[in-house]
């Protein structure tokens, strides 16, 4: 996996692990009966206690994107796409929320939001056809 | 049951106190960090622990059983790599694990070929002209060839470059791997101890002045950032406060209970106050006092 | 475990135990060697014969003599290097961390040593003596049957100064550990074994007879001469009577047994410190 660690910012290494399943899930890197590597074998390849990886591995399984098949290793669940779109449109929806929050704070009413936030859909929309 | 085990140990040398008033504990199968700067007593405090130091007063205890002084059948249950140079220097390398394997009964022959095989271990090369590479790996081999329960490690990978830093961090990996294995490493460089450790204690001036996983000593320090100014007054108030601090950007509280925090802020209307969690390197600064200027 | 152990003693003393058993040997060595090119050296032979053997084999006796004065020097620093480098280069620290008491490892260490020291003591006694009596049988001035019973009874002279040498030394050797073990530095250890040598040697004296003469009998007198135009280079007033040699080297009980225990007393307090020593 061309996961890579960042130690040097705050987010806790685990979290790291988990975040980039959720998004190799999400972009289609992972698909449902995917492999993963064993838990020593990844702590081998980051360089980090087997115990973190177990960590995020045990936080995917709750989260219902892997699951372990008994003797044979990890797997991604069939559900996994599911539950990474959920979790993205999760993720969207807090740093827009945080978006908001700040907005409002900072004095500006919700029909001013809502003009930039159409000026931006128009001009993203916009980008992404040029590119293509 | 601990494996490693101290309770207010404590030892001086003359007029100076090396490692003050220590109580800690790390349970079976964790790997230990202990983080700080030269001088902070972590290599005494191993010396202590591995049995060749008496402890001034408190105690310390390896596998059940005072560390202090050292039980020679210990040795088949413990691993050391110290810090400073003495294993014979007239010896060669294979002369060395010959003689290490011939005292021990528990050796594992074919661990060892592999550890020599993946260091790249000269057998010939005398102990005296060995590189520091070298040297520690092959202090590696000699400390987990029998397979202990309890490693104590005093800063391995100092002075070595990145690429064997790498390849000492994920042999330890392997051998963590082990059930029932107990490591206790001291290192200067927060990323080794941030990516080994379950549990990291924090030295400085011979006290142990923070301990906790990772994750919950980053926890004991965060920060509080508010995109919009907020009152000083507000922030002075937030549960948990450690420290307020003024930069440039404005004040930002340093909390030990951000949850609550952010929820004593939004019932003060802000709205936009965030938690960032700090890296282990600014919770290692702050602990110690000594931010870099 | 002990093989190891052994293996390992054995290759970090065997430069200083041959240094000891040549130190020891020396004389002999390089007299036979001197008398071997040198033709003046022939001429003490001149007067040589059955009857005066007795005044020239006693030279011999010389050799134990040395041991238990001179070539203390040697046992002592055997014993202080037996266990000072392994204090100063702290390699005592790999060896506490193998699974085997420091006890037991000074023991064998202790127990290598002195064996190396007796069995050397005793080879050149033996040696001194009976290289002395090949010697001068190879002059052909002296003969087998005509001599040997001196020569044995030389020898029995030897042996019994043998014991004394061998127990001196090793008081030295254990008491010079003792000294490498507590002594803070190098230096001091050196100097400590140097003051039990010469402590040793003033006590020693007053217990042990090496001048063969029981105190009525008629007096001799001997003479160094080397460097001279005289071809003897000892030349001795009277040849000894047979009886006189028994109370060569010969022991008191007591003055023996308290030896005994003094180099007991050492090595059990070399084990006890050398337990307890911290090295930081």
């Amino acid at each position: 996996m061309q996961l890579k660690i960042d130690i040097t910012g705050g987010t806790p290494i685990y979290l790291q692990i988990v975040e980039y399943i959720h998004r190799a899930v999400g972009s289609g890197r992972l698909k449902p009966e995917d492999p993963l590597p064993s838990v020593r074998q990844l702590a081998l390849e980051l360089t980090v206690n087997p115990n973190t990886v177990a960590r995020a591995y045990l936080e995917l399984e709750h989260q219902g994107f892997i699951y372990k098949r008994p003797g044979q290793g990890t797997y991604v669940c069939t559900q996994a796409p599911g539950a990474a779109r959920r979790e993205r449109n999760r993720i969207v929806a807090e740093r827009l929320g945080k978006a908001v929050a700040e907005a409002l704070q900072s004095g500006m009413s919700a029909s001013e939001i809502q003009e930039i936030f159409d000026q931006v859909m128009q001009q993203s929309a916009l980008e992404a056809y040029e590119r293509r | 049951m601990n494996a490693v085990e101290t309770d207010r140990l404590t030892r001086i040398f003359g007029r100076v106190c090396a490692v003050h008033s220590v109580t800690l504990q790390v349970p079976e199968g964790a790997v230990f960090g202990l983080l700080g700067a030269n001088g902070a007593g972590k290599s005494t405090l191993l010396r202590l622990l591995a049995g060749h130091l008496k402890p001034t007063s408190g105690i310390a205890s390896i596998l059940g059983r005072p560390a202090y002084p050292p039980v020679p059948a210990r040795w088949l249950r413990l691993g050391y790599v110290s810090q400073s140079r003495y294993l014979p220097a007239w010896m060669t390398i294979g002369q060395c694990l010959d003689f290490a394997r011939a005292m021990r009964p528990r050796w594992d022959v074919g661990k060892v070929e592999r550890l020599s095989r993946r260091f790249e271990l000269p057998l010939d090369a005398r102990i005296r002209d060995l590189s520091r590479g070298h040297y520690v790996r092959l202090q590696i081999v000699l400390a987990l060839a029998h397979n202990p329960e309890v490693i104590l490690l005093d800063e391995p990978t100092s002075g070595l470059d990145p690429a064997a830093r790498r390849e000492l961090l994920s042999m330890l990996i392997d051998e963590i791997g082990l059930r029932g294995r107990t490591v206790v490493l001291s290192s200067q460089l927060v990323e080794d101890i941030e990516r080994m450790a379950d549990v990291v204690a924090i030295m400085d001036g011979g006290s142990l002045v923070a301990t906790g996983a990772p994750d919950a000593l980053k926890g004991s320090r965060s920060r509080i950032e508010c995109a919009s100014p907020v009152a000083e007054a507000d922030l002075c108030a937030v549960p948990g406060l450690v420290e307020l601090r003024r930069g440039p950007d404005g004040a930002v509280a340093v909390t030990n209970e951000p949850d609550g925090a952010i929820q004593f802020l939004r019932a003060r209307g802000v709205e936009a106050a965030t938690v960032v969690a700090p890296s282990l390197e600014e919770v290692f600064f702050d602990y110690v006092n000594r931010r870099p200027q | 475990m002990i093989r190891a152990l052994l293996w390992k003693e054995w290759h970090e003393m065997r430069a200083r135990y041959l240094l000891y058993w040549l130190a020891l040997n020396a004389p002999i060595v390089v007299v036979s060697i001197w008398m071997a090119f040198s033709t003046t050296a022939r001429a003490p032979f001149a007067g040589l014969s059955d009857a005066t053997i007795l005044k020239y084999l006693p030279v011999a006796l010389l050799e134990p003599f040395l041991i238990s004065t001179v070539y203390l020097l040697a046992a002592g620093y055997l014993g202080v290097t037996t266990f000072r480098p392994e204090i100063e280069d702290r390699s005592l620290l790999f060896v506490s961390e193998q699974p085997v008491s420091r006890r037991r490892y000074v023991a064998i260490k202790l127990l290598f040593g002195g064996l190396q020291v007796t069995l050397a003591v005793w080879f050149a006694t033996v040696l001194a003596v009976s290289g002395a009596y090949a010697l001068m049988l190879a002059s052909h001035r002296v003969t087998l049957a005509g001599s040997s019973g001196i020569f044995r009874a030389m020898l029995a002279a030897g042996l019994q100064s043998a014991v004394w040498s061998s127990l001196v030394s090793l008081i030295v050797f254990t008491g010079s550990a003792l000294a490498a073990a507590l002594a803070p530095r190098w230096w001091m250890a050196a100097l400590g074994s140097i003051a039990l040598i010469v402590g040793t040697v003033l006590i020693e004296l007053n217990y042990v007879d090496f001048i063969p003469l029981p105190a009525n009998s008629e007096p001799m007198s001997f003479s160094m001469n080397f460097g001279s135009n005289n071809p003897q280079w000892v030349t001795l007033s009277r040849p000894l009577h047979l009886d006189e040699l028994a109370s060569f080297g010969q022991w008191h009980a007591w003055p023996q047994l308290a030896a005994l225990l003094l180099m007991v007393v050492f090595a059990v307090l070399v084990t006890q410190v050398y337990a307890r020593k911290e090295l930081t």
